[in-house]
């Protein structure tokens, strides 16, 4: 059997059975909120100002009721709480009723989505470079101090150093803003428009993706990649090419770099909860208008429909990232498995 | 072991340990820190009420309570930064006691099994480390929102924090158990349970003791994030439940940088001082690093 | 210095050091001078730690860190004498590696890029020497490969792909490609089967009879030095024994070491039981004084636990540095 068939099923049942216990842990939420409480978040609703018809009340209740529900066998809720996880179908939001709660978590899904991939693919790839790159510089002073920069960065988490970022840069030397960023109002007329929208998700957006870049270039892939690589100069494939008299450029890149990609492929693999999850909490602090902002507004109003959502949004698509890089992306970087014998 | 090899071997670790600066540095930072989260045996009564205190008030030297200013809760920031602090550190330790212990033996039974069990425990582990670590934790918190306490965080955080560490331990109970003096131990005869504690467990508590050190960390990361959505617990001060209040009444941006900056600062040190600890422990672990002399 | 024409590389009193602390290092190569000659398969023979292969890596000119090497190692190039250990590295590496000198390595299974095809190696060696594009690279290749004797799609394999014996070989036509008048091999034979081993060794020497360049074969194996070499040199503790014609060498062995080495090879006919050599070879941070054969020579002498032995010349090119045939 080829080798890889057996890396695909193994990762397979990792992602079902993590989406198994995830699933579980979230069914259990649902089972500690006593349906007393759906009461209180109706009036929670009527707070919000939404006016609501006394049809839409009931809807809504009949909705909430088996959402928390005592309606049916215990199979059954079951079986409908395992529907909605994956149809995310969590009912009517209470931040805006009676819109779904699914349609306002994807309108701001694009955010948190461009902001991860964007700072997840330059980091990962100029924390490798500059690590590799580093590996070769003979400095000792150098190449000392840069690792020194990356340990102390390294164990900070984005938002904390989003923190810091924040008391350096928009309190002591003004350059980002303290008011939250509002959402935009997407929409274009006209190429002027487009590129006011693209201006202003940038602005916005740089304050979260520079923490987040910072950290996980300069720290996390900066120190993996610099180790991996000073191993990799010592390979005997990679001695034998300076015997060769490769150039030190190609070395760098052809064999060293490109040697290193996967198992840090395989370790990106790994960090992706974490990358995430930090993400999450830094865009709320810097205001931008992502999940993570409206996971707070939906946890402090008590917003169980969009907080549902956005939950089993993330761990359903943190685990497919998950397995989408440790099995396609990993096969089509590794030869050896690839074009196995 | 009997006690004083034990210590002997502690004392002659702990000295190389003291070589490395990182190490030196790092101890220090902690030290400082322990310092400062004993001084909160030392709290007025007071300090937790609200308005107990005037409010939004700068620092002043006036008196210890107002080194570090007011809140606009009302209370002394001073004092609620050293009990925050010893709080976080509290939770981070108690998580890491839980945690890496309980990954520790997970590690070891993985390591140590073969065929079906081994298939087993390592899907056990792997899924564990794929999940979403931040989005369970959220779930776990709106879910047991009431229990919430210093004691019942570190258990919550425990579901999590144990998958790490245990695939730590388990790379390095396999390395070990392929080495040739282990298979050299047993076809002498030893008895497996003394091979596992004289030869294995050596080589494995080096790396306990840094994924101990790093779940302390992670712990406090994960109580900070909660926190600052408001997750955490409702009675007491975490560093996360600071910087929580801070948010939430946008302090920054009415110019109350010292509440603030304090619990930045302590968390960084934290992070840093605690790293700076493990790296070391590491490097003298990979022999290929030791000898390295100026670290 | 000149050198004579039909001497394509003349080193004279190498010194190698390995560097491990600031007080400990270990002397790999004691004062070696050797001559390689145009045309002439040469061996150098000894066990295992004796220095052979960081002789060869410093004649090469590859020296790096922890190793120091100091010395006259004159490359004779068309008439110009290159110092090899005096001109940088970059130097070495546009000019020298590969076009004048090649090397093929030890554990040759290995030294291939994992990630990149086997065609690959062959084009980004013609397109950094050759300044050619990679087309035409390409096309050079696949000749080439042909040429030597292989089929033309092995070029698009990945290295895991091939047995350890193609691998083998392909490390042999990469070092041959450029055409070099220098060769060393390292070990070439070791952990390669014996069939594999003769057809690899007669591939290096047909291809040396070809090219005429000059060949080192580094080997602790008798064996290969026997079938394949013209003159062998000896060392032990990274110092010359003896040096002489192969045949002659095999036919009378002068110094006791390598009387040691040739006797434990099996001869056809001959039944007595092999003769190891007992003992190890020594310490090299801490050599024993005089003749650092002295512990293990069966002949060992007063003045050889004292003082070290110079050369002594024979006609025929032998010479052999030990007690017993020095004239007081």
């Amino acid at each position: 059997m080829h080798p890889f068939v057996k890396h695909l099923v193994n990762r397979t049942m990792v992602m079902v059975i993590t989406l198994f216990i995830a699933f579980n842990i979230s069914y259990l939420l649902i089972r500690a909120i006593p349906t007393s409480a759906v009461d209180a978040m109706l009036g929670a609703i009527a707070q919000l100002g939404q006016r609501l018809d006394p049809e839409e009340y009931m809807r809504m209740r009949q909705v909430l009721l088996e959402l928390f529900g005592l309606s049916g066998s215990p199979l059954d809720q079951y079986l409908t709480y395992l529907k909605r996880f994956f149809t995310l179908d969590f009912g009517f939001s209470f931040i805006v009723f009676p819109r779904p709660a699914r349609e306002i978590v994807l309108r701001y899904l694009p955010w948190s989505v461009g902001l991860l991939l964007f700072t997840t693919v330059i980091s990962w790839t100029l924390g490798n470079i500059i690590g590799v790159i580093v590996s070769f510089v003979k400095n000792r002073y150098i190449s000392g101090a840069l690792e020194n920069i990356a340990i102390v960065l390294y164990p900070i988490p984005y938002y904390v150093f989003s923190l810091a970022l924040i008391y350096i840069f928009a309190y002591l030397i003004p350059i980002f803003s303290l008011s939250p960023a509002t959402m935009p109002a997407i929409s274009i007329a006209s190429l002027w428009d487009l590129i006011n929208v693209v201006f202003h998700i940038l602005k916005t957006a740089s304050a979260p993706a520079l923490s987040i870049i910072v950290i996980s270039a300069l720290g996390w892939w900066f120190i993996s990649s610099r180790t991996l690589s000073l191993a990799t100069m010592t390979e005997d494939y990679v001695i034998y090419a300076r015997l060769r008299g490769i150039d030190i450029g190609r070395i760098r890149g052809r064999y060293v770099l490109r040697s290193i990609m996967v198992p840090q492929v395989t370790a990106l693999a790994l960090a992706l909860g974490a990358v995430f999850s930090g993400a999450l909490v830094t865009e709320y602090i810097f205001a931008y208008p992502g999940l993570g902002s409206l996971l707070y507004q939906a946890i402090i109003i008590g917003d169980y429909p969009i907080a549902l959502t956005i939950l089993s949004l993330s761990m359903i698509g943190v685990t497919l990232a998950t397995w989408f890089l440790d099995t396609v992306v990993y096969y089509l970087i590794d030869p050896r498995i690839r074009f196995a014998k | 072991m009997s006690t004083s090899l034990k210590i002997y071997a502690f004392i002659k670790i702990f000295k190389s340990l003291f070589k490395y600066r990182r190490f030196r540095i790092g101890l220090a930072i902690i030290t400082i820190i322990a310092i400062l989260s004993i001084a909160s045996l030392f709290s007025p009564p007071q300090y937790k009420r609200w308005y107990a205190y005037p409010k939004d008030r700068p620092p002043q030297l006036t008196s210890i309570d107002m080194i570090l200013g007011t809140t606009t809760n009302g209370r002394p920031v001073f004092w609620i930064m050293v009990n925050a602090l010893a709080n976080s550190l509290y939770i981070g330790l108690l998580t890491a006691l839980i945690g890496s212990h309980a990954g520790l033996l997970v590690g070891l039974l993985a390591g140590l099994s073969r065929g079906k069990t081994e298939s087993a425990f390592i899907l056990l582990i792997d899924s564990f480390i794929v999940m979403p670590g931040l989005p369970i934790l959220i779930v776990l918190a709106l879910a047991l929102k009431q229990s919430m306490t210093i004691l019942t965080i570190p258990l919550i955080l425990s579901i999590i924090a144990w998958a790490w560490p245990a695939r730590n331990v388990r790379s390095i109970t396999l390395s070990v158990i392929s080495k040739d003096f282990i298979t050299i131990a047993s076809f002498s005869g030893i008895k497996f349970f003394n091979i596992l504690l004289h030869e294995v467990m050596p080589y494995v508590l080096g790396w306990h003791l840094t994924n101990f050190i790093n779940t302390i960390i992670w712990a406090i990361g994960m109580e900070t994030a909660l926190a600052v959505f408001g997750l955490s617990i409702l009675s007491e001060d975490t560093l996360g439940t600071m910087i929580y209040w801070v948010l939430n009444y946008n302090a920054l941006f009415r110019g109350m940088w010292w509440w603030l900056l304090p619990p930045i600062i302590l968390l960084i040190s934290i992070f840093v001082g605690f790293y700076l600890i493990s790296v070391s422990v590491s490097s003298y672990l990979n022999p290929r690093l030791r000898g390295g002399g100026q670290q | 210095m000149s050198v004579e024409d039909n001497v394509v590389l003349k080193a004279s009193n190498v010194y190698g050091e390995y560097i491990i602390s600031p007080s400990t290092s270990i002397k790999a190569v004691n004062n070696v001078s050797i001559e390689l000659r145009k045309n002439e398969i040469i061996g150098i023979a000894g066990e295992s730690g004796c220095g052979k292969s960081t002789l060869i890596k410093i004649l090469y000119g590859y020296i790096s860190y922890p190793l120091t090497a100091k010395g006259k190692i004159l490359l004779n190039n068309k008439g110009n004498n290159i110092d090899v250990l005096s001109v940088s590295e970059d130097y070495k590496r546009e000019n020298i590696w590969w076009r004048i000198v090649s090397y093929i390595p030890q554990n040759s299974m290995n030294v291939l890029n994992p990630f990149m095809r086997i065609g690959d190696h062959f084009s980004e060696l013609l397109r950094k020497h050759l300044k050619i594009e990679k087309d035409e690279a390409y096309k050079m290749a696949e000749e080439y490969i042909v040429n030597m004797g292989m089929r033309k799609d092995i070029l698009k394999a990945f290295p895991h792909q091939l047995s350890g014996g193609m691998r083998q070989r392909i490390v042999v036509a990469l070092a041959l490609l450029l055409k070099p008048h220098i060769v060393f091999a390292d070990e070439p034979t070791t952990a390669v089967d014996v069939v594999l081993q003769k057809v690899l060794l007669q591939f290096l020497i047909d291809k040396q009879r070809e090219l005429r360049n000059a060949l080192t074969i580094v080997t602790h194996d008798m064996g290969v030095h026997a079938m394949v070499t013209q003159r062998i040199v000896v060392m032990y503790a990274g110092r010359v024994v003896e040096e002489a014609p192969t045949e002659p060498l095999f036919e009378d062995p002068k110094h006791p070491y390598t009387q040691a080495l040739i006797s434990s090879l099996p001869r056809l006919g001959d039944e007595s039981p092999r003769k190891g050599l007992w003992g190890t070879p020594p310490d090299l941070r801490n050599p024993p004084p005089g003749c650092e054969f002295h512990p293990r020579c069966p002949y060992a002498m007063d003045i050889c636990r004292r003082e070290e032995p110079v050369f002594t010349k024979y006609e025929n090119e032998w010479k052999v540095r030990c007690w017993l045939y020095l004239k007081r």
